[in-house]
């Protein structure tokens, strides 16, 4: 009856309102989250950030922090950010980028884990042939979750060069890579080998042209324009030098170097290739491979679309003197080349899954963290109810006992 | 760097070198017709060399019986995979004969069953026009081999392309003279090695 | 009987109605828990609690049999119902019958037949709730179920009458019967994912239960099945491909196995002896012929094969024969070997003798597996290559340049000399040795042609011969070029190499060299009178040179250089534009197979079983072109399905690699997007 007696007396004592300074931890916020949105008694609120709050939690403590209520929060968030991207290729395997602290990362996603990272230099990439729903990155308690973009189907490759084996083995790598594949390949003035509609070149139809020489000069201003509005470009020997793309291309491929001589039983490699190494680097240009003997390859935004010089010459040697993995390796980097430049057609999710820079989200939302605030005076929650209640339910049952045990006799 | 250089292919077990002038024949030809730059001469390369993967087009011929090594078996496989084209050609026109029955097994052996290569394949539009097929030669019914005038050529196709294509029809006695003597013929009658090597430059 | 007496029988029934309420309520919750736990499908530690209740309520209720114990406590039982008694039955029962008076009055009312009844009375409620219970356990049908089945397998069965029984594809047992060819053992498995057979062999797959409640389908190919033996079976034959075969009862569960074919290859043969080519001077004697054969399987029969050409140029004859041949009785390994007789080949010069041993399998599903080993051959030397130096002719097409140059050469002297009385010595000088610088450049290709060997350099002046070679003798000059190449008639020519040393000799060709190198000593001179007549005789020593017999270099055909600038475009015929076939887009397995994986993901937590068939089918697809994709999707098929969870994250992951590939993973970010 005591018991019962207090219980009814704190029930019914009125608090001043706002005069409670409420003390959370983040991986526990829910309770305390509804406690301040239905009563008017909690005026503060300090969120020690043990763990991420999920964005509904941020978006919540933004909402009380309209309503009046002092929202502080404290403690040492890592920096974590993830995006994920599908590398524009048929096979649209995923990139995942990570911008990390220091520290090991571990990334999972639906099916199990998928490595454990650590960033240097900010940041680290990892590439995965395929997830399973949305992505996690995770230090510790503390996650960015990023949901991958679909995979797009995408539009065809043209490819312009003279009958030659660099033209044929270029257009079996890309095929072989899951590209459609279009091609004009002069063999003799006034006759060549085409697939038949192949203009206008224009993004509806296509990705990326790639010109193997300068066979295409006639297409050069089409192909001008088709990178302006969005397309991509691969140029390679003496289509860097064709005077309509000048304006286009980040680099002229220059004098040949030849290749590695090789002895009986060595298989060519990307570097063994001749080379014509890229001169007239543009200012806005970014060389991506080097060479001993110089740049092989540099990209560069042009209008709405991106073109790509390459030094390689004879790349089919590659495949063919590459050994048993010459032909894969072929494949997958003109594949890549390709990529590199083809329109950008990935629909990001929006459908408000995922988190991926939750640090920079709570910093966006809440402000800056605040030095940890002095213990409330009223603690965090009343433990008295439940006292309260664990004692009645005691007594209860040994009022029930004794009666019990007195019956039977 | 020439783009094309024609390689004959030098095998073990038989005579390989028969038609030693058909190679600059077929030079002379594919210059006279297309603008493909092309070596002055050609290279002869051994089926089981690692060399071989520089010439992805090859020409084999011969007489005698053909027995492949374990060497020149496994080299030619990683070449059709890798996307070489081979071209051989019975010198005997005899499917009787030696050379067939023996090629035609090694060749099995290596790329799988050899089927007719249909008439409307693009081999026979790719450069000059053959609406009827390969065409016929001057040899096919010399009364040596098999006298038979064979319609169709054999091959194998992988991934929608030809890796191997095998004819009956003895191009290599058709071909095998010297370029200069062109003059002399009122048709040209190695047009079709053009679609051959147009083929497999474009395809 | 006595008031005490009937106290005691009345403790009896009491106590016996205290413990049968006991176990009836025991019983009826511990019943009641477990149908609902499973109906629930509840994990094992929930599903024991109902045991664990009812042992509880069993006890409680078990414990009141103590009182019970106690006349004094039964008594005072009755007196609570039966006041009238005032405490006599309590002193009757406690003490005895002390007193008629107390006996009497403990007994003056008939209570022990209303307590009797009572008694009974109040086993009504518990043994309703034990009956309740049993109703509704018989009622469920996962009571009855017999073997091993999971409670999973109880909610995919669907719905079902209570008529139904045993699951039939709860548990299937996989009879393999090889070929009889193989001579393999007959195996026998439960509950497989996969089966791994020779092709061919007879695979036999049973179950308990109704025959016509199981239906089975081998690639969407409806397969009989028939009762055997008190249980359902369907049998189908190892295909050539790998296959799925689904087993569907009429409740609605599936069970998928793959059927992997294992292929029989074709027998290893290796010809040991000869050990290499060879050259003969001439075929006679014999030959021994050694082979070693195995075979995975078994090997059927073995020979040797040889196959004799005759002939040179155009014309050739063959003769073909097969030698030794023997049974092998089905054994994995065996040897061959048989002395041919050289002699009754009756080879020729000029014939080529080629052999080879072979071996068939004993298969006689898919027809005999042929296995052949290399081949050597065996070449008799023609006559006349040993005896004289000279060779197989060369193509004439250097001659014939060479006299159109020396007849300009000449043509151009000739002039020069006409000339002179009205030229300065010092242009007549400059100009004839002009000429002179041609003729030396001619002298050095009819050099060539005459003292070419096998990818060797042509002749250099100041050369192998050690000395300038200047004007020799044909003599001289056959002499020291037989010196230099080392060759000698009578030793065996062994092809092999480059190396092989061969000596072209033309005397007219010789006789022009000489006459070139005096008639370039006078125009260095600038004497074109003196120089007129060797060029003459040079010139007529070419002439019949062409009509000599023609010089061929044997083992390589000689170089036609092709004049393609002079060539290119020349042709009178013109191409025709054609157009280009599109290849079909490659189909992309792996994202096919990444969705697959996908699927089975998402399947896993709620549907295991689902999940472990998808990874079936994705394996069938994947035993041709994937073969260790195809070991670790059936692994992780097992793992499921032995509901190994620690292991099924394991699993999983190496199903990822194999799909894919490691991810591959870059210490920082990439200044291009997409770029490595």
């Amino acid at each position: 009856m005591l018991l019962l007696a207090v219980a009814l007396w704190r029930a019914i004592r009125e608090q001043p309102a706002g005069a409670e300074t409420r003390r959370a931890r983040a991986s526990a916020l829910a309770r305390t989250l509804d406690d301040a949105t239905r009563g008017d008694r909690i005026g503060a609120l300090d969120v020690a950030v043990d763990a991420m709050p999920s964005p509904v939690e941020r978006d919540w403590l933004a909402a009380l922090r309209r309503a009046g209520v002092a929202v502080r929060w404290s403690g040492a968030v890592p920096t974590l950010a993830l995006t994920a991207e599908r590398v524009r290729e048929p096979a649209a395997p995923l990139r995942l980028l990570l911008a990390a602290d220091t520290g090991a990362v571990s990334l999972s996603d639906s099916a199990g884990t998928l490595d454990t990272l650590r960033a240097s230099a900010g940041g680290v990439m990892l590439e995965a042939p395929e997830v399973v729903g949305a992505v996690r990155a995770r230090q510790g308690s503390f996650a960015a979750t990023a949901a991958p973009p679909s995979p797009t189907d995408r539009r065809a490759v043209l490819v312009l060069g003279r009958a030659s084996w660099e033209s044929r083995f270029v257009l079996a790598a890309l095929s072989e890579a899951g590209w459609e594949v279009r091609a004009r390949l002069p063999a003799a003035p006034g006759v060549a080998v085409t697939d038949p509609g192949l203009l206008p070149i224009d993004t509806a139809r296509y990705d990326a042209v790639v010109l193997l020489d300068s066979t295409a000069a006639d297409l050069a201003p089409a192909i001008a324009r088709f990178v302006a509005a969005g397309g991509g470009v691969v140029a390679a020997g003496s289509a860097t030098t064709l005077e309509t793309l000048r304006a286009v291309v980040p680099a002229r491929a220059g004098v040949r170097r030849p290749g590695r001589i090789l002895l009986d039983g060595d298989s060519t490699t990307r570097a063994d290739l001749p080379l014509r190494p890229l001169t007239s680097l543009r200012a806005d240009a970014i060389a991506l491979e080097r060479q001993s003997a110089g740049i092989a390859a540099a990209a560069r935004r042009a209008g709405s679309g991106r073109a790509l010089s390459v030094g390689y010459d004879e790349s089919w040697r590659w495949r063919m003197l590459g050994g048993a993995s010459g032909p894969a390796a072929h494949r997958a980097w003109w594949s890549r080349t390709v990529g590199l430049v083809a329109s950008d057609r990935d629909v990001a999710r929006h459908d408000g899954s995922g988190d991926a820079a939750p640090t920079a989200a709570l910093v966006s939302t809440l402000g800056p963290p605040a030095p940890p605030a002095a213990r409330a005076t009223t603690g965090d929650g009343d433990p008295l109810p439940l006292a309260l209640l664990i004692a009645l339910a005691v007594a209860l049952l040994a009022e029930i006992a004794s009666r019990r045990f007195r019956g039977a006799r | 760097m020439s783009d094309f250089v024609f390689a004959t292919a030098q095998y073990e077990s038989g005579d390989w070198d028969s038609a030693p002038l058909l190679p600059a024949n077929i030079i002379d030809t594919i210059a006279r017709y297309t603008s493909i730059d092309v070596a002055p001469t050609g290279v002869i390369v051994p089926l089981s060399s690692p060399a071989l993967f520089r010439y992805p087009l090859v020409y084999l011929t011969g007489h005698l019986p053909v027995r492949f090594t374990s060497g020149e078996r496994d080299n030619l496989r990683a070449y059709a995979e890798r996307g070489g084209l081979l071209f051989v050609d019975d010198h005997n026109h005899d499917v009787d004969g030696t050379f067939h029955k023996t090629a035609t097994e090694e060749l099995t052996r290596v790329y799988g069953a050899l089927h007719p290569v249909p008439n409307t394949h693009p081999l026979y539009r790719t450069f000059f026009h053959f609406d009827d097929g390969p065409p016929t030669t001057s040899h096919e019914l010399n009364g040596w081999g098999d006298n038979l005038v064979h319609k169709t050529l054999s091959g194998v196709e992988r991934q929608g392309r030809l890796t191997l294509l095998y004819s009956n029809k003895d191009y290599s006695s058709e071909w095998n003279y010297h370029p200069d003597n062109k003059r002399f013929l009122s048709v040209d009658n190695t047009k079709f090695a053009v679609n051959l090597v147009v083929y497999a430059l474009t395809r | 009987m006595t008031a005490r007496e009937r106290v005691v029988a009345l403790r009896r029934t009491l106590t016996a109605v205290l413990l049968v309420r006991a176990g009836a309520f025991g019983a009826a919750a511990v019943l009641a828990g477990v149908v609902v736990a499973r109906a629930l499908a509840l994990p094992w530690p929930f599903a024991a609690l109902p045991a664990l209740a009812g042992a509880v309520v069993a006890l409680t209720l078990g414990a009141r049999v103590r009182p019970a114990r106690s006349l004094e406590r039964v008594a005072l039982w009755v007196e609570e119902r039966h006041p009238a008694l005032r405490y006599a039955l309590v002193t009757a029962a406690t003490r005895g019958s002390l007193h008629d008076a107390i006996e009497r009055q403990a007994l003056q009312e008939p209570w022990w037949d209303e307590e009797r009844r009572r008694l009974v009375r109040a086993l009504a409620v518990p043994l309703t709730a034990l009956a309740a219970a049993f109703l509704l356990a018989l009622w469920h049908p996962v009571l009855l179920t017999r073997g091993t089945a999971s409670t999973r397998d109880a909610t995919r069965s669907g719905p079902t009458g209570a008529s139904e029984g045993v699951d039939p594809l709860a548990s299937i047992r996989v009879v393999v019967t090889p070929p009889a060819y193989a001579g393999r053992a007959v195996t026998t498995s439960d509950d497989p994912t996969s089966v791994d057979a020779l092709v061919g062999s007879s695979i036999l797959v049973s179950g308990v239960g109704d025959a016509a409640r199981v239906a089975a389908t081998l690639d969407s190919a409806r397969r009989g099945v028939a009762p055997r033996d008190g249980r359902w079976s369907t049998s189908v034959v190892m295909p050539s491909r790998p296959s799925l075969l689904r087993l569907r009862s009429v409740a609605g569960r599936e069970r998928l196995v793959v059927l992997a074919p294992i292929v029989d290859a074709a027998p290893v043969v290796t010809l040991l002896l000869p050990a290499r080519d060879t050259v003969v001077r001439a075929a006679g004697g014999s030959l021994l012929l050694r082979a070693a054969l195995r075979d995975d399987i078994g090997l059927r029969d073995a020979a040797f094969e040889i196959i004799v050409s005759s002939g040179q140029e155009e014309n050739f004859t063959y003769r073909s024969a097969t030698l030794a041949r023997a049974a092998l009785g089905g054994r994995q390994e065996g040897g061959l070997e048989v002395r041919l007789a050289l002699d009754s080949l009756g080879l020729k010069p000029g014939d080529v003798l080629q052999m080879r041993a072979v071996a068939h399998d004993a298969n006689t599903v898919t027809g005999p597996g042929l296995g052949s080993s290399e081949t050597r051959a065996l070449r008799v030397a023609r006559a006349g290559e040993y005896d004289s130096v000279s060779v197989d002719p060369a193509p004439p097409g250097e001659p014939e340049g060479q006299v159109l140059s020396q007849r300009m050469l000449v043509t151009l002297t000739e002039a020069l000399d006409k000339r002179r009385p009205g030229l300065a010595r010092r242009t007549l000088i400059s100009e004839s040795q002009r000429i002179a610088a041609d003729q030396a450049r001619l002298r050095k290709r009819v050099g060539d042609v005459v003292f070419q060997r096998i990818g060797g350099e042509p002749l250099s002046e100041e050369s192998t011969f050690g000395t300038p070679v200047g004007k020799l003798t044909p003599e001289e000059l056959l002499a020291r070029a037989q010196a230099a190449t080392k060759s000698s008639a009578g030793e065996t020519m062994d092809a092999e190499g480059d190396e092989t040393p061969i000596l072209a000799v033309n005397k007219p060709l010789l006789e022009a060299f000489n006459a070139m190198w005096d008639a370039g000593r006078a125009l260095e001179l600038g004497e074109t009178r003196q120089a007129l007549p060797p060029m003459r005789r040079a010139l007529a020593a070419i002439e019949r040179a062409r009509q000599a017999e023609r010089i061929y270099l044997r083992g390589r055909p000689s170089a036609v250089v092709v004049d393609v600038a002079h060539a290119r475009l020349a042709g009178k015929d013109k191409g025709i534009a054609s157009q280009r076939e599109p290849r079909p887009v490659v189909d992309l397995a792996q994202r096919r197979r990444a969705g697959s994986f996908a699927r089975a993901t998402a399947l896993l937590a709620r549907d295991p079983d689902a999940a472990a068939d998808t990874l079936l089918v994705m394996r069938v697809g994947a035993l041709e072109d994937a073969p260790a994709l195809a070991a670790v999707l059936d692994d992780a098929a097992r793992t499921i399905r032995r509901g190994d969870a620690g292991a099924i994250a394991l699993a999983w992951t190496r199903v990822r690699r194999a799909l894919g590939g490691v991810p591959i993973a870059r210490g920082s970010l990439p200044a291009w997007s997409g770029a490595p």
